[in-house]
């Protein structure tokens, strides 16, 4: 652990106090089967609890509501991990993408029109992959054309986690297709409710429909909702990335080891094994806790790491891309192996948890879920490519004739 | 009656091309969320070619074929991913009777189990989808007559079977094979929500049931080397399905590769996208050889049946299962939702891959065997 936790040792005293008296003890029996509208209201509630304890957007500057130290983070992500404290789903791309980016490269004007109601719960969704723009985003083709003080967007967004809960979106759009693909690209702000924006809501593999497309039919959307400058779009959109892999793997991580490996520890006490032995005490299962148990505090290490190296050197090293690409194969062999434990019993379909994220204990829904992050945010493919060529220096990939 | 290579094949062929144009993806996708989850129509056209007679002696209007049949329908059910009671009454409920003891039974049940008029089902897994005898969960007690008691959980299309074979155990431990009709007294089925939405499980909860005679396939007690074959048979069953799947997956992904681009190019062009195809055909390649040792097995008498189940189950269940893990990565995003059929696959398999036994006991028990010879 790093030293500089043992004087916050008052705080996280407070946040347990504050999670013991606010985490609802029974919300995973009641979000069982709920649906999306169900899942946003119930995270809408919680949403308004986090903020009267001023633990909404903690990763924030102090002025905007937030202001507390990367190691008071940490301390919250642990205890909230601690407490099983619903997560702050619904909030992601407003809290960790379109705030960040605003207070990054927002005017002033900016700032002032959109944080204030990012504290106060929009909800806000992120419209970057296209049906033909996902690992190769900057490929993107919807089209934005400027009209005066507004921008005609038209085009095809997919996998919006959300959209038809959300109420703005940050959106990437193509400006200017005769430049090189990366140096066309625009980043808008847009409300959901402009004429043209339509949601379909695409069901995913687990049942639940969590992501829509989007389809945009000559949206308009004011000039002044441009993020940055004109054509620099690329340029915001990775400071976005590089925050959505930032902080908030340290809470999953800690959810992981609580809610994955040793929840899974302690459900095989009440499993048996094919002979009758209660699957917590054949040694097989043992290996493989023991194996998922290490990764998952090499996982937890790994975070330390970071955090201690953006304090103690103000940057990050080669773990910063390792963290990703690590949690999500984690994730996914901690459910899969659960799955394996449990037998057929692990069939048993349940009513989804959304609330849960990924670890809703019904191990092979949560697996099939986990493709979530071996997907989304970037494959683990492309996470690989980038160790390759970014962190190792390895010559990249050919680029294809005529790109 | 043993088929020649060639007849074999125009066997894959035609039940290829029934599967293909009858039970497609759309078929199957509007009886996932069917009560019976059986698709009738189909199953009355392929019990009319004979599916359900394949491993049925030619005196009791079956095919009297082999194991090499069977398993190149259950391959191309599998590759489909079809909702018919094969697994339950072609191969658990025939096996059972085929291999019992009670001529009456076996008159009685299988020339209208062979035409598909009848379906049977084997409750043969305990709790965790254990095949060992003690972990059974239908108990026989023989205090004035036999009864049955207990449940046994997991048991395919129990919701439509005419019959029920129960592997029982009674307090020695040793295994009776009884066929208990779903209408009978103190029976009870209560179907299990799955994940695979392409198959049905049930519970079946036996009340102080009465066990006449004539419903024993095995005299008391004298069913364990029935029960051995049975859930062998079961095991490669189950495997030969999950290559089906796989090997449907491996195709539909190699496809993709080609067709889908991205930075300008097919997506099978990158070698990590590549290498993922090419794990999948070494998978599904590798499980067919170990699914057609099993299949020799269970048709050569003089090999252990044991044997060949954990050959196929220790390393054709995880690597089909793997396999249909990579084709939805391989897909991404539309790789993740209901409409592509890659769950449908994925479920599939993971479910064929915990039935009859674990992974981890299949392998220990073949560590044991080899050790101890
Ligand atoms: C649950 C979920 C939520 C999502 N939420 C959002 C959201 O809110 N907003 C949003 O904008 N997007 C979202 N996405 C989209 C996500 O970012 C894309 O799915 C992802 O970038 C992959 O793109 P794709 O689906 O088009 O797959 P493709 O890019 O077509 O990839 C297909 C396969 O090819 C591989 N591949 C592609 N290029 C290469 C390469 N150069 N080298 C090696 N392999 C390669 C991939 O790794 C993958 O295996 C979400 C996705 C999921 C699954």
């Amino acid at each position: 652990m790093i030293e500089e936790l043992e004087a916050l040792e008052p705080f996280r005293d407070e946040v347990r106090r504050w999670c013991a008296e606010h985490v609802p003890p029974n919300w995973r029996t009641e979000q069982a089967g709920a649906d999306h509208h169900q899942f946003a209201a119930f995270h809408r509630w919680w949403g308004t609890r986090l903020r009267e304890a001023g633990y909404f957007a903690p990763h924030w500057p102090a002025e905007w509501g937030g202001g507390f130290s990367l190691l008071q983070q940490v301390v919250l992500g642990q205890e909230f991990a601690r407490a099983d404290a619903p997560r702050n789903g619904l909030y992601q791309v407003a809290l960790y993408n379109a705030g960040p980016s605003i207070i990054h490269a927002g005017t002033d004007e900016q700032k002032a029109r959109f944080l204030p109601g990012i504290l106060d719960g929009t909800v806000w969704c992120q419209g970057f992959s296209e049906p033909n723009a996902g690992s190769d985003l900057a490929g993107l083709q919807t089209r934005a054309v400027r009209d005066g003080d507004h921008y005609i967007v038209t085009g095809q967004k997919v996998w919006t986690s959300l959209a038809m809960e959300a109420e703005y979106c940050i959106l990437l759009v193509r400006t200017d297709p005769t430049a090189p693909k990366r140096k066309g690209i625009s980043y808008l702000l847009m409300d959901m409710k402009s004429p043209g924006v339509e949601t379909r809501p695409i069901r995913q593999a687990t049942g639940q429909a969590e992501f829509c497309e989007m389809f945009l039919d000559e949206v308009a959307i004011p000039v002044e909702n441009r993020l940055g400058a004109e054509n620099d779009g690329w340029n915001v959109t990775q400071a976005t990335l590089s925050s959505e892999r930032g902080a908030v793997l340290v809470e999953l991580a800690e959810r992981l080891l609580r809610n994955g490996t040793l929840a899974l520890a302690e459900a095989t006490k009440g499993w048996t094994n094919d002979e009758g032995q209660v699957a917590s005490q054949d040694p097989a299962v043992q290996e493989i806790l023991g194996a998922r148990y290490a990764e998952s505090m090499a996982l937890r290490q790994l975070l330390n790491t970071m955090v201690t190296n953006v304090i103690r050197r103000g940057g990050v090293g080669p773990e910063a891309s390792v963290v990703k690409l690590f949690y999500s194969e984690l994730l996914q062999r901690i459910m899969k192996d659960a799955a394996g434990i449990a037998g057929p019993s692990a069939q048993n379909a349940q009513p989804a948890l959304m609330s849960a994220g990924w670890e809703s204990g019904a191990w092979l829904y949560d697996y099939i879920n986990a493709f979530g992050w071996t997907i989304g945010g970037g494959t683990s493919e492309i996470m690989r490519n980038i160790i390759g060529e970014r962190v190792l220096g390895l010559p990249r990939d050919p680029e294809p004739k005529g790109a | 009656m043993q088929l020649s290579d060639e007849e074999r094949d125009e066997l894959r062929d035609s039940a290829r091309k029934f599967l293909d144009n009858e039970v497609g993806s759309q078929r199957v996708r509007s009886l996932l969320d069917d009560p019976e989850g059986l698709d009738r129509k189909a199953w009355a056209t392929v019990a009319g070619l004979g599916w359900a007679a394949i491993l049925i002696p030619e005196e009791y209007g079956g095919m009297g074929a082999s194991w090499a049949e069977m398993s190149v329908i259950l391959h191309e059910v599998g590759r489909r991913v079809a909702p018919l009671p094969l697994l339950s009454s072609a191969v658990l409920g025939v096996e059972a009777l085929v291999g019992g003891s009670s001529e009456a039974l076996r008159a009685a049940w299988l020339p209208d189990v062979a035409g598909g008029e009848r379906i049977l089902t084997v409750a043969a897994m305990g709790r965790t989808g254990s095949v060992v005898p003690s972990e059974l969960g239908a108990v026989l007690t023989s205090s004035g007559g036999l009864r049955l008691t207990g449940s046994a959980r997991f048991v395919p299309d129990a919701h439509i079977a005419d019959g029920i074979v129960v592997a029982a155990r009674d307090a020695s431990g040793a295994v009776t094979y009884v066929l208990v009709e779903p209408s009978a007294a103190g029976v009870t089925i209560e179907v299990e929500a799955t994940v695979d939405q392409t198959r049905r499980l049930a519970w079946v909860h036996f009340d102080d049931v009465a066990i006449g005679d004539e419903a024993l396939l095995v005299e008391p007690g004298a069913g364990d080397a029935l029960h051995d074959r049975v859930t062998a048979a079961g095991a490669v069953a189950v495997c030969a399905d999950a290559v089906g799947a796989a090997e449907q997956m491996l195709f539909t992904s190699s496809k993709y590769a080609v067709d889908r681009h991205q930075f300008g190019r097919p997506i099978g062009s990158f070698q990590a996208v590549k290498h993922h195809c090419a794990n999948m055909l070494i998978a599904v390649e590798a499980s067919r050889a170990a699914v057609a040792f099993a299949v020799d097995g269970l048709d050569d008498p003089s090999v252990s049946v044991g044997e060949a189940a954990s050959v196929a189950k220790s390393f054709a269940g995880p690597a089909c299962a793997e396999a249909c893990q990579l084709a939805v990565q391989v897909h991404g995003g539309i790789g993740f939702t209901w409409e592509h059929d890659a769950h449908l696959y994925l479920k599939r398999t993971k479910l064929d891959e915990s039935l009859f036994g674990s992974t981890g006991w299949h392998r220990r028990r073949l560590g044991r065997q080899i050790l101890v010879g």
